[in-house]
This record gives structure tokens, sequence and C-alpha cells, in this order.
């Protein structure tokens, strides 16, 4: 028969001797070195695990203990089996009991009458194995939680439904001002100010009749404190809880379009400059410009010349009142602008 | 085929001077001048006859109706193959002159002041235009 190479670190908690030293025979033919720690009480096993809980790899469990009834027990195997797998040995045929401690998160279920080795052998390595499986799917479960929950962006999921939320993320709770349990007992209406719900009820009719669809928009939300900002919306279905709901992700962009409306206000200023040095202030120069070209071109008579010069004069007259026109106006932005 | 000369300016000196320049040539006989484009988009729409040639000198910045304005009005009736439009204008603003190179009226645009060298060469693209 095969024996099993590596070292299992087993507490074995048995009040009765001869099945421990029955436990004990069954170990040592499918495992090459058991290291056992047997106890008899439930409160010195629990002891052991509080001090350190990682220095097990499988605990086999006697049922029936002196110190605790076996439904306490099975409620404290389970806390236990989150950590370290747990096989429960019994002297009882309780199928019912048995599937319920199952149920409980406990790995095996095994009647001490018909142990063989091989049978307990096989437990507690199927034990090991599942135990290891369910903890990697424990720990992505955590890793995709935390992307949610530590996200710098406020992320939430709602029901498509109810319109409720059903989870949100810190950053949403840092960003709004409502704490967890506000946010889950309130609806994504009421982050909106009022005048936004009509617009909301059209997207959301929108989107429900096309489901699968990725969702992008603009909208404005407003905080706990009643600040309004705007937000950049992404959102996409998701099953959650088995309901039909919706992951959202919302981007405070409200400092960003303030930012892009100075800037687009001084284009515009800078447009204004432009036209205004082209057409008002060019037109009166242009004019003094072609009027000295006739007078050069010596085909004026007196009369003629005498008319340009005062057209000379209007102009320039013209363009030093626009000149300070300007000098007003740019004082004035920059009187502004100091304020 | 007939030609027919219209000035489109709101600057009576500009529109003085102008016409004192091309006096000598018999080429823009009789011009007409208008002080906004209204006055020239009201006038050309009553006489627009596809058989004349029309060269227009259009300024940019007038009241009521400015010259980009006239050249929006101005396709609803006119043909750009017998209707030829000279932007003059004191802008030398970038914006401008693109916007008037994309439009199919224009042929050139013009900065002020015109001088006598600039009509030389103005009279160059209307004959290479008419004998097209």
């Amino acid at each position: 028969m095969k024996v099993d190479p590596h070292t299992y670190r087993i507490l074995v908690v048995e009040d009765n001797p001869g099945d421990f030293l029955l436990v004990e025979d069954f170990l040592s033919e499918h495992l090459k070195s058991p290291n056992l720690t047997h106890v008899t009480r439930f409160k010195a096993a629990k002891a052991l695990l509080e001090e350190n809980p990682d220095v097990f790899d499988v605990i086999l469990l006697d049922l029936s203990l002196p110190d605790i009834d076996k439904e306490k027990l099975v409620a404290e195997a389970r806390n236990i089996s989150q950590t370290i797998p747990v096989i429960i040995l019994t002297g009882y045929t309780d199928l019912d009991f048995a599937a319920k401690s199952l149920a409980q998160g406990v790995s095996d279920y095994l009647i001490k009458d018909t142990i063989s080795a091989l049978v307990l052998y096989k437990s507690i390595l199927y034990a090991q194995e599942r135990h290891r499986f369910i903890r990697s799917l424990r720990e992505s479960e955590k890793r995709y939680m935390d992307l949610f929950h530590l996200s710098p962006a406020p992320i939430w999921v709602y029901d498509l439904d109810t319109l409720r939320f059903m989870d949100v993320n810190e950053a949403a709770v840092r960003h709004y001002g409502y704490s967890r349990d506000e946010f889950l007992s309130m609806t994504i209406r009421d982050i909106r100010p009022e005048e936004e719900i009509p617009k909301l009820e059209k997207v959301l009719n929108d989107t429900t009749e096309k489901t699968n669809r990725f969702f992008f928009g603009l909208f404005k939300h407003q905080k706990k404190d009643g600040d309004v900002m705007d937000v950049e919306i992404t959102s996409n279905p998701i099953n959650f809880d088995g309901k039909k709901a919706e992951i959202v992700l919302a981007t405070d962009i409200t400092e960003k379009l303030t930012q892009m409306k100075a800037i687009e206000e001084q284009n515009k200023r800078l447009r204004d400059i432009a036209w205004t040095q082209s057409h008002i202030v060019r037109a009166p120069v242009s004019r003094l410009m072609g009027l000295i070209n006739l007078i050069k071109s010596g085909k004026a008579d007196e009369a003629e010349r005498n008319q340009y010069l005062e057209y000379i004069y209007q102009s320039a007259e013209e363009l030093d009142e626009i000149i300070r026109g300007i000098v007003d106006e740019s004082q004035t932005v920059f009187n502004k602008e100091n304020q | 085929m007939s030609t027919q000369t219209i000035i489109v300016d709101d600057d009576p000196i500009f529109v003085m001077m102008f016409k004192k320049i091309i006096a000598n040539e018999s080429f823009y006989n009789s011009p007409k001048d208008f002080s906004n484009g209204l006055l020239a988009k009201e006038y050309l729409k009553s006489e627009y006859d596809p058989s004349t040639n029309y060269i227009i000198f259009l300024d940019i910045n007038m009241p009521v109706m400015n010259g980009w304005e006239f050249l929006e009005h101005i396709c609803e009736f006119a043909d750009p193959k017998n209707t030829m439009v000279f932007i003059v204008t004191s802008s030398i603003n970038q914006a401008d002159m693109v916007r008037a190179k994309e439009n199919e009226y224009v042929i050139k645009y013009l900065t002020k002041p015109i001088l006598g060298a600039t009509l030389v060469e103005i009279e160059n693209w209307i004959e290479n235009r008419l004998t097209d």
C-alpha cells in the first residue's frame, strides 16, 4: 500500500482512549509521519487553536465530547473550518445530522464503525484539497472585492428593478458623504438634485430596453451636504446576488469642467482681441495708407488734396478713439481679475 | 457679355478712394456701391441676369448684413460662374482668410489699402476667369 510522504499535522479531539488508538493506527498505515496532537476536551482544543491557528493541517473531532453538546460543537466546528478543515468522527449513524454538519462547512462526517485506514486517509486527503481550493476561491473573491472596495473612484451596484443601492465602495462613501448603511437604504434617485430625475428616468428606460450594453453619460449628482457636482458615469449590467443590477463607476469632473470653461472663456477673449485688431483697428490704418497713396500719386488737384488731408485727420482721430477704447477695456478686465 | 461692378462697403472714404483708383479703367464701367450686404443683396437679386458678369468687391465687417452673410444669401440665386467676389477688407486675420478660401464665389482675398499695383493683378484674375 502506498504511503503518503508528506507530514500531516493532525489534531485529534477524542475522549475515548480506545478510539484514539484506533485512529492513530489507521493513520500510520497511509501516512509516513503523522504529527499527532491529542486532546480529550473541546476546551483544550479551542485553546490550542486560539493560540496558534496555523499549526494544524486537519482536525479530527469526536462528536460526543464530555464538555460540549453536539449541536454546539458543530457550530464551533464551523468557525474553525474557516481556516482548518474539520472531519467529524462519531459512533452514531445520524444521516440528517451528518448532512446538517456538512452544510455548515464540516469537511466530512465519518462513522467510527465503518472507518478503515483507507477511508480515513482519503477523507483527510480530500479535505485538504478541497480546503486549498476553497481558500484560493476565497482569496480571488477577496481580490475582486478589494478591487471594488479599495478603488479610488466611487463605485456602486444598484438593483435595476427597485433602483436600490446593493453595494457601495469606500470612495463612494467618502465622496458623497453618506455612510454605507445610509446608501443601502437609498435609491439612485436620492443622490440627484430634483431637476435631474426626468433625465435619469429617460436613461433608465433606454437602458432597460437594451440589455448587455455599456453605458456612458454625464449627470449631475448631489452629495449629502447638498453640493451638486458634474459626474461622468460609466456602467455595465451585472448579475448581483441573483438580481439584475448595474455596476456604476462615477468620476467627479466638476473641477475639470470649471477649468475647461475658464480656458474656453480665455480663448474667446483672445479671438475677440484678434477680431478687434483686424477689423476695428486696422480699418482707419488701411484708410490712412490709401489716402496717403492717393496724394503721393500726384494725380489729385488742390481741392482734392485738401479733402484727403481732412480725411487723414478724421481717420487718425478715429484710430485714437479706438486705441483709447481698447486701453479702457483691458483696464476693466485687469481690474476684474485682480479683485 | 456685359459686366457689372459692385462695391459693398460701409466706409464712404474707402468707396470714394476705390472709385477714384478704378475711374480710369473702362473695365469697371459705372460701379454701383452699397453700404451693407443687405442693400447689395436686394439689388443683385432683383437685377440678376445669368448672361451678365458680376464683379463684386465685398467688405466683411459691415452693419445690418456683413460680407459672410451676404455670401450665404446669394447662394439662393447667383451662379459662381458669373458672380466673382473679391473680399476687400482691412482684416489680416487668418481665420477670415481661411473662410474666404473655402467659399466658391470668392476669387481672391485682398487686404486694404488697395493700391494701383493690386489693381493690375485684379484685372488679370478677372480676364483669366472670363476666358476660361
